[in-house]
């Protein structure tokens, strides 16, 4: 295109953008074609609240608690967001309506506004109405709710806008509604998702580390929908006869950490649309530079988690023992291979497409190497890492003690000991809980066992002799809020130097039946 | 003026549209042909703005068309695949496109319904059958007053009266209002009764641009029977096609009718005859050299 024609191009776009005609005509069928949802979602909110308040006003209740239903109309208004984002925005899911839409006399970045700006307001307009119907009906009982009722408009909002706005992303980068839905599910839970698959697969390969607590969300809960939605604020609301009494704890930062994350979100999927090629519209994703994301988040999610799912059901069954780490790692590079092979196929909508990738192959098959060698080899030191002294707030301990009886030769009765159960700050206590972990640590922790089935009898490798098997389970609070757990399964020989100290704050006999 | 310059357009590395240029003239009918797969809905997407060209420009009165609400605004389109609003009936799109198209005429709406009177313009049009649905896009089509209507595949579905009737609304508003049509078709036998130019597409480009008259008068047919054998008329004429039925030969040639009777005649032939050339024929053997000609194939 030319200069001209740029110009041309920009002048349209500055002039003509928020101009009314047609914009009407857009709204009224954004009305029409989601009335299912909003009808749908004011009936639910108004009876979850103005009219359940109503009802307390005539049965004359003395105590109401409205924690409960506002947290229901949270989880009512996130489906209504979904749905309402891809009803809106569904035209570019099929090539027809794509065309239809794109061929009326309207830039793409008014088709977006107007569809973006009325499906939210579709929203919002119940959830307004319902608040203010709740605060008449509130002040009829002698409550002034006027303040909660806005902090609370406001905060559910938020919510949506960051719902809405996610979702309409979704619906722009992909093409087809089958697509859209399962990524849209997908990405509310994507972090979790990720997070769980490479803590097994991690822990899989590192008998002796817990896989719950390796990749912790931290960062990623930032980004994380569902934790964005559900874990960011603490509200309270309870209504006596004398008394009206509520309060939201994290209010601004929901509402700020909400709105600019749902606001990078609609400003993305915006630059998004307008470079969406109308030709792309009811495949599968409509960005080529997205199929190859996801082929890849694909190949090595889906590799993971086969291995992972194969790890802990087949392999750990059959005791494959010492041997486990490099058939899990070779599993996994065979099944990530095999995952961006399905992801191609996927994307194809056909089986036979392994001739075409013949070559591209060899690049999962080194990644998944990669990436297997980098959680076998524990290159960025997840299983060696402790944190320092002065970042640590205060810490947790158990070790859990069981053995085999010699006489019936069946595991238990369990001797257990519990060094639990107070938050232990003073440094010198920690210190101690430091040694015990950095021994563990610098006697390598995988080479103690590779039995991970439960605290059996097992044969130690050459740090020990036979002995038998203890939990230390430990877990870190950190000054900046978060927090580190590990487990390890440890010879009770080697923990056995800690128990007397451990002794100190616990009451419970150490070795009591233990060593009988 | 419709002015497509040079246009590209790919998909996943294949080319549709390979270099394309076509003009269209204010208030003529431009028919647009092609075999199946040689980029027609591809241009006509360009022409309405819901495609960008990888290369080259498309404009409208020398603005271009791609995110020109202004433009567009002038520009009706029926697309070879339908489409309407969510269960709309055409009183419900009627509405629809007042608010959009500002020159959306109510008093034609009126009087077209004389017109469709077989349309219950309140029943839901995806209830509707196939041709009724495409009459009902014509009539939203027409009285959205545009400067240009952009028709793919336009009567599939529809009886021969109505044919007849959309044509006549349709010529009746290039010729009272110098509407601009560009109409792309494979019924060659109805385009050559409403096109004032044709352009035939094949594998992404134009192969042959002109008025219609020019483009019959550039190929002729004629019917030789010769006193004795045929003569070998190769390297003297372009011919297109030949048949031979007995002692008759059916000789398709490009070139100046003038001419080519001249060279016939030299050959002193018992019976020379000029057959009217349809523009299916012309589109059968223009392409044949392209290596889409109709095969004699026997199964």
């Amino acid at each position: 295109m030319n200069l001209e024609a740029k110009t041309m191009e920009s002048k349209i776009l500055s002039s003509d953008t928020w101009k009314a005609p047609g914009a009407k005509a857009l709204i009224i069928n954004n009305i029409k074609k989601t009335w299912p949802i909003w009808a749908a979602e004011l009936f639910f909110l108004s009876w979850l609240i103005p009219v359940s308040l109503t009802f307390d006003i005539i049965y004359g209740h003395s105590y109401l608690n409205l924690e409960v239903p506002f947290d229901i109309a949270k989880f009512l208004l996130v489906p209504a967001c979904v749905l309402m984002a891809m009803k809106v925005f569904g035209y570019l899911m099929k090539e027809k309506s794509t065309t239809f839409f794109h061929s009326l006399p309207f830039t793409r970045t008014k088709l977006f506004a107007v569809n973006a700006v009325s499906g939210f307001l579709l929203i919002i307009i119940p959830l307004l109405l319902v608040g203010i119907a709740s605060v008449i009906i509130a002040a009829v009982k002698g409550h002034n709710i006027i303040i909660y009722g806005i902090e609370w408009f406001l905060v559910l909002c938020c919510d949506c806008i960051y719902v809405y706005g996610s979702t309409i992303l979704i619906a722009i980068i992909f093409g087809n509604k089958i697509s859209g839905y399962a990524m849209t599910a997908i990405l509310f839970f994507y972090v979790e998702i990720i997070v769980n698959i490479f803590n097994s697969l991690f822990s899989n390969l590192h008998s002796s580390v817990s896989y719950m607590f390796i990749f912790p969300r931290g960062f990623f809960q930032f980004l994380s929908p569902i934790s964005l939605v559900t874990n960011t604020y603490v509200s309270s609301a309870y209504w006596t006869t004398n008394e009206t009494n509520y309060y939201f704890k994290n209010l601004a930062f929901t509402v700020t950490e909400e709105l600019i994350v749902g606001a990078l979100m609609i400003v993305a999927a915006f630059l998004l649309y307008r470079y969406r090629k109308s030709e792309r519209s009811g495949e599968l994703i409509a960005f080529s530079s997205f199929k190859l994301v996801f082929k890849w988040g694909f190949a090595l999610s889906f590799g993971a988690f086969l291995t992972m799912f194969l790890g802990e059901t087949v392999i750990g069954s059959i005791e494959i023992q010492s041997t486990i780490n490099i058939v899990q790692t070779i599993l996994f590079v065979f099944f990530v291979v095999l995952s961006y092979l399905i992801a191609e196929m996927i994307l194809q909508k056909k089986f036979n497409v392994f001739y075409k990738l013949r070559f591209e192959i060899l690049l999962p098959f080194a990644a998944s190497i990669a990436v297997a060698l980098v959680l076998l080899f524990d290159v960025f030191g997840i299983t060696r890492y402790i944190p320092d002294k002065d970042d640590i707030e205060n810490l947790n301990v158990n070790i859990n003690l069981n053995y085999e009886d010699p006489y019936t030769e069946k595991f238990g009765p369990y001797y257990f000991i519990n060094l639990n159960g107070e938050k232990l700050s003073e440094y010198e206590k920690i210190d101690t809980f430091l040694d015990l972990h950095k021994g563990i640590i610098a006697d390598d922790p995988d080479s103690f066992s590779q039995n991970r089935t439960g605290y059996n009898k097992y044969v130690i490798s050459d740090k020990a002799t036979e002995d038998y098997d203890a939990m230390v389970h430990i877990w870190y609070n950190l000054k900046d809020d978060t927090n580190i757990t590990r487990m390890y399964y440890v010879p009770y020989g080697y923990v056995e130097k800690y128990l007397d100290k451990m002794e100190t704050y616990n009451d419970v006999p150490v070795t009591t039946g233990l060593l009988q | 003026m419709i002015r497509v310059e040079n246009v590209e357009k790919s998909f996943d590395g294949l080319k549709a549209l390979d270099g394309i240029s076509l003009t269209v003239e204010k208030g003529s009918v431009y028919g647009l042909v092609g075999p199946n797969g040689a980029g027609k809905s591809t241009i006509i997407k360009h022409l309405t703005g819901v495609y960008k060209a990888d290369k080259g420009e498309v404009s409208i009165n020398n603005e271009p068309v791609y995110e020109n609400p202004r433009i567009k605004e002038k520009i009706s389109y029926i697309p070879d695949e339908l489409f309407f609003i969510n269960r709309a009936s055409v009183k419900q799109m009627m509405k629809f496109y007042r608010n959009i198209y500002k020159d959306f005429d109510m008093e034609r709406f009126e009087k077209l319904k004389d017109v469709f009177s077989s349309i219950n313009i309140n029943k839901p049009i995806c209830k509707l059958s196939k041709g009724m649905q495409k009459q009902a896009a014509f009539w939203l089509t027409i009285c959205c007053n545009p400067e240009i209507i952009i028709l793919d595949e336009p009567v599939d579905g529809l009886d021969p009266v109505m044919r007849r009737q959309v044509w006549s609304l349709l010529l009746q508003d290039v010729a009272e209002r110098s509407t601009t049509v560009l109409v792309s078709s494979h019924n060659l036998r109805e385009l050559e009764d409403v096109c004032d130019t044709v352009g035939i597409l094949n594998k992404g480009k134009m192969m042959l641009e002109k008025s219609l008259s020019s483009l019959q008068g550039s190929v002729v047919k004629y019917q030789v029977v010769y006193n004795g054998e045929a003569p070998e008329l190769k390297d003297k004429l372009d011919i297109l096609h030949v048949q031979n039925n007995a002692s008759v030969y059916t000789y398709i040639i490009r070139g100046e009718a003038k001419m080519i009777e001249d060279v016939l005649r030299s050959f002193q032939p018992v019976i020379l005859d000029v057959i009217p050339l349809t523009l299916e024929e012309i589109f059968i053997y223009e392409l044949g050299g392209e290596d889409y000609g109709i095969k004699d194939i026997i199964i």
